[in-house]
């Protein structure tokens, strides 16, 4: 019997990073100077979001009658409305506002979406079959207008608006995560677990859904920037946040009337806006390119 | 024949001697596929498996070959339990496997293992080596949680990797290396019985001659038993001890190894020979070889009675009216044709007879 | 089939065109191909020389990593990117292939060079009609008109086996078998009856009964048209029965080219030996013992000094770990780049 000798460690594939997944993952995203910046901006406007009592010049409800529609000047470094409030503190809390709705709206989805998007594919048959027919009912329903009956039945507050466009989001995420777990099911490496005798919660969990993650990634950053929209949309129709909290749309309502006063009072919120959205949109592209280097 | 009683599950079976390891009788496999058309669908049906009977012993390698479509992959997956077959009796260690319960069959899967075709598909891309080859022995608790590391590295040192695999992914590494892994997993839980599906064909030739004959030391180290599947002729007749033939469906030949390799009395088995390309120049011109003409037909709706008729050089009327059935013809050797002892004598596709005899192993 | 054949593709017949004439139809001359990644460069081809002559059969053949496709993508230029030729010369038919005007090369791809490439089941566009992969071409080409180009693919799709052609032209790819796509893909390489036709793995796809009946194919078509052939394989078996000639590549350097006969008679380079040990052969009795080549096939992500062969080598001396050989001529039309080649008759102990 000769045993066939090999020579020392494995050569890296051309072109190949070693180590894991994620590792290699980083090192693509690396790559992308676009989504450096865009990542960076948006980890930013994230930390902002965290640490708005501490950075926040002003209380958040803070009214300086003395100093109403003063311009930018030491005091306010971006001015303030109407009301005296300081537009930088308003913008800075009204992130926190708006980034708690635009990560809790696509959380809900996802939280509600996968596990049925998984399910309806394990189990397959009728309960899949109604499972697509559900999906095709909740995409009839107009997300915004759902949103809209739900905050007239039930009232608003900045948890509730995470809740009900939330709901409207999680079609996507089960369709997303059903597709997923079908294409993977039958992929041989699954078939290999299961030749080894894997039950089949384990092979989901440790096998499946680990490959799966990384479109579920990109598509909940992806809904960020519209959630982000829709609700400034909401606050700006009056429908969204009410005083005194403060949040993008709501500061754009605010002060739509006073534009030609101080145009600043709009410009701060559509730029935050802007770069919110931009920003998410740049970062879920890089995820995607990087997560997935075959996707082009 | 097993003696029927069912033995407990879970205890480190004893095959007696005699009684075949894996016994197979009658397998159908059917798959429904919904067929064109907009509103109404049809269901059509594929005959993917149509009545295979196959034995294999302790120790032992059947070679399943095969072309595109004829069943031997759907085989090799049904007779671990992986698909659900449609009819027929699958018999492991002399238990039904139709008839155990859902832990039982778990259980048993210990003993039989599959390889796969494609080495880097066949590998969790999200796992390193270690996890790939530890998961087989969590999941059936046969090594003490303390011992795992170390029964991990005894595998990989068995099938000659380097022991720093461990904590790599499978993309780091070439198409062999990445087979070598898919061995060891298989091999971690002490199986009796590996189902080789294509092990080789995605490898580069220099590579393929060293996966097999790491498989053929494993075999004589550990007791194993092989289903070898593959489409190479070359490659199943330097690992087989009996060698099955198949065509959309059925077996047409089936023979000790050398018995086949020397007479192929089947038509599709000579036209399989006759098409494999001879690695000499001059035997290569001398051969005069006749290609089979035509396709292979749907799965979808085989011919009636012998379904290689419709390319047999040899067909006649019975050929289409009776199905023919898989007889001996020799010691051991079973053939489904009509025509099989004058399949023999016409060589209608020109079997490299005199080239197969005259090859002195090694070439130059 | 014979009959049908006349008139679909030109029949050279003088006998003084058999063979071929002193100019070669093709010659590449120390041809060198890199891809610059990222993060290292592969150099993917280091210095290929092979020439073509009317008529004549060239198996090049090499296993995963030697540079064989890419160097037949190179001669229609067609290396994809970030892959480009770096070095050497591409002559065909007297003209210098890399320095051609793009609209010149145009004219070569498919009109004078066909190639077959490797994977039937995605050169062909799904969603585009049969007889329109051929419209393409054919008006591209040799300008015909709509009407003419429908008659001549009819007899192409005719040439190559395809049965009621006529009623083919309106499918698509998907309704066709593996080996009926293939037979599509040659007529298209044939259809502008190109000097010289490049097979990149035409059968490897393909189960091996519907391979025998393409490469007979292909035979025909080149012994009637009196091409020139480069075939590409890692099959030493379709070389010893359907090629003339033989170039064995490894880690995009040429180790030996000879004859067929020459190669399989007087293997001389190690790595020939060795891959010829261990091609699995129908043989009548099992063997058991498997001449394998030790370690693995190298990632030629470095300009190796020295061998590229050597760490897998079992005669390899120090000069070949340090200095390349160069390909010299040890017999007529048989050269080889090694140190220490096997001599003819030598046991090599396994």
């Amino acid at each position: 019997m000769t045993a066939v000798p090999l020579p020392g460690t494995p050569a890296v594939t051309a072109g190949q990073v070693s180590g894991s997944f994620w590792h290699a993952a980083w090192y693509r995203y690396r790559q992308n100077r676009l989504a450096l910046v865009a990542g960076g901006v948006a980890v930013m406007i994230g930390l902002v979001a965290i640490l708005a009592p501490f950075i926040a010049p002003y209380g958040d409800a803070s009214i300086d009658l003395t100093a109403t529609l003063a311009g930018a000047s030491g005091r306010h470094l971006l001015g303030t409305d109407q009301l005296g409030r300081d537009t930088l503190t308003r913008a800075i809390w009204g992130d926190r506002t708006s980034m708690t709705i635009a990560i809790g709206a696509p959380a809900i989805g996802l939280v509600i979406g996968v596990p049925l998007g998984i399910i309806a594919g394990w189990f397959g048959g009728l309960f899949d079959w109604f499972a697509l027919r559900l999906f095709e009912l909740f995409t009839m329903v107009p997300t915004i207008l759902a949103a809209l009956l739900f905050i007239t039945v039930f009232g608003v507050s900045v948890w509730k608006l995470a809740l009900f466009i939330g709901i409207t989001l999680w079609v996507g995420f089960g369709r997303l995560a059903r597709a997923q777990y079908l294409a993977l099911r039958d992929r041989d490496f699954v078939l290999a677990a299961r030749a080894t005798g894997v039950p089949a919660w384990r092979i989901t969990i440790v096998h499946i859904l680990p490959n799966a993650i990384g479109p579920i990634i990109v598509y909940f950053v992806q809904q960020v920037p519209y959630v982000i929209f829709t609700a400034a949309g909401f606050s700006f129709l009056g429908l969204g946040v009410q005083d005194p909290l403060a949040d993008w749309g709501k500061m754009i309502n605010d002060s739509v009337n006073y534009l030609s006063l101080d145009p600043l009072l709009v410009l701060v919120p559509i730029g935050c806006i802007g770069l919110a959205c931009l920003s998410f949109s740049f970062l879920g592209d890089g995820l995607r390119d990087a997560l997935d280097p075959t996707s082009r | 024949m097993s003696n029927g009683a069912v033995r407990e599950v879970g205890e480190r079976d004893v095959v007696l001697a005699g009684a075949p390891l894996l016994e197979v009788d009658g397998l159908v496999v059917h798959y429904h596929v919904r067929g064109p058309g907009k509103v109404f669908r049809s269901h059509e049906t594929v005959h993917a498996v149509d009545g295979v009977s196959l034995s294999l012993a302790s120790r032992e390698t059947l070679g399943l070959v095969g072309e595109s479509g004829c069943g031997k992959s759907t085989t090799g997956r049904t007779v671990l339990y992986l698909d659900r077959p449609t009819a027929g009796t699958i018999r492991f260690q002399g238990q039904d496997l139709s008839k155990l319960a859902a832990h039982d069959l778990t259980a048993l899967r210990r003993h039989m293992q599959i390889v796969f075709q494609d080495p880097i598909a066949s590998l969790n891309p999200r796992h390193t080596v270690g996890q790939l080859i530890g998961e087989p022995l969590k999941i059936h608790d046969l090594v003490p949680r303390n011992q795992r590391r170390q029964r991990v590295q005894e595998l990989l040192e068995l099938v000659g990797l380097p022991s720093d695999a461990v904590s790599r992914f499978p993309h780091e590494f070439s198409g062999g290396q990445c087979q070598r892994i898919a061995i060891a997993r298989a091999l971690a839980v002490e199986p009796s019985l590996i189902v080789l599906d294509e092990p080789v064909s995605a490898l580069d030739v220099s590579i393929q001659a060293q996966i097999l004959q790491l498989l053929t030391d494993l075999q004589d180290r550990l007791g194993l038993s092989y289903l070898f599947i593959a489409h190479d002729l070359a490659v199943v007749g330097e690992m087989s001890d009996r060698v099955a033939v198949m065509y959309l469906g059925k077996i047409v030949e089936l023979a000790e190894r050398d018995s086949l390799y020397a007479r192929p009395y089947h038509p599709y088995t000579q036209a399989l020979f006759s098409a494999v390309p001879i690695a000499d120049p001059r035997l290569s011109r001398e051969h005069r070889r006749v290609v089979v003409s035509g396709e292979v037909p749907s799965s979808l709706d085989p011919p009636s009675g012998c379904r290689f008729r419709t390319r047999c050089p040899m067909a006649q009327e019975v050929c289409s009216a009776e199905e023919p059935p898989l007889e001996a013809v020799a010691d051991g050797h079973l053939v489904a044709c009509h025509f099989a002892e004058e399949a023999v004598r016409r060589d209608p596709f020109g079997t490299p007879v005199t080239a197969l005899t005259s090859q002195v192993d090694g070439g130059t | 089939m014979t009959d049908e054949l006349v008139g679909a593709v030109p029949v050279v017949s003088t006998e003084a065109d058999r063979g071929g004439p002193e100019v070669p139809l093709l010659e590449i001359r120390d041809l060198q191909v890199s891809f610059r990644l990222e993060r290292n460069t592969i150099f993917a081809v280091q210095g290929l020389s092979l020439q073509v002559r009317a008529g004549e059969r060239v198996g090049v053949v090499g296993e995963s990593g030697s540079g064989k496709s890419v160097s037949a993508l190179s001669v229609m230029r067609m290396v994809p990117s970030p892959g480009r030729v770096t070095g050497g010369e591409i002559v065909f038919e007297g003209r210098d292939l890399l320095h051609l005007s793009p609209a010149a090369m145009h004219h070569i791809r498919g009109g004078q060079v066909g190639l077959i490439p490797q994977n039937p089941l995605t050169s062909l566009n799904p969603v585009i009609t049969i007889e329109s992969h051929f419209q393409e071409v054919l008006s591209l080409h040799l300008g015909l008109s709509k009407h003419q180009a429908r008659e001549r693919t009819i007899e192409l799709l005719r040439s190559v086996g395809i049965p009621h052609p006529a009623t083919r032209l309106q499918e698509y790819p998907h309704r066709l078998s593996g080996g009926q796509r293939q037979r599509v893909i040659i007529a298209l390489a044939m259809a502008c009856q190109p000097r010289l036709l490049i097979a990149d793995e035409p059968t490897t796809a393909l189960d091996v009964t519907i391979q025998a009946q393409i490469l007979e194919l292909i035979d025909d078509l080149v012994d009637r048209s009196n091409l020139g052939a480069i075939l590409i394989t890692h099959n030493l078996g379709i070389v010893a029965g359907h090629c003339d000639r033989v170039v064995v590549m490894y880690a995009g350097r040429v180790m030996e080219t000879a004859t067929v006969l020459d190669l399989f008679d007087h293997p001389s380079h190690p790595y020939t030996v060795g891959l010829l040990r261990c091609v699995p052969r129908l043989a009548a009795t099992r063997s058991r013992v498997f001449a394998a080549i030790p370690g693995l096939p190298p990632q030629v992500t470095k300009l190796i000094q020295g061998c590229p062969f050597a760490p897998r080598c079992e005669r390899a001396t120090d000069q070949c770990r340090a200095e390349t050989p160069p390909l010299e001529e040890i017999a007529p039309g048989h050269s080889i780049a090694c140190w220490n080649p096997v001599e003819t008759g030598e046991k090599i102990a396994s």
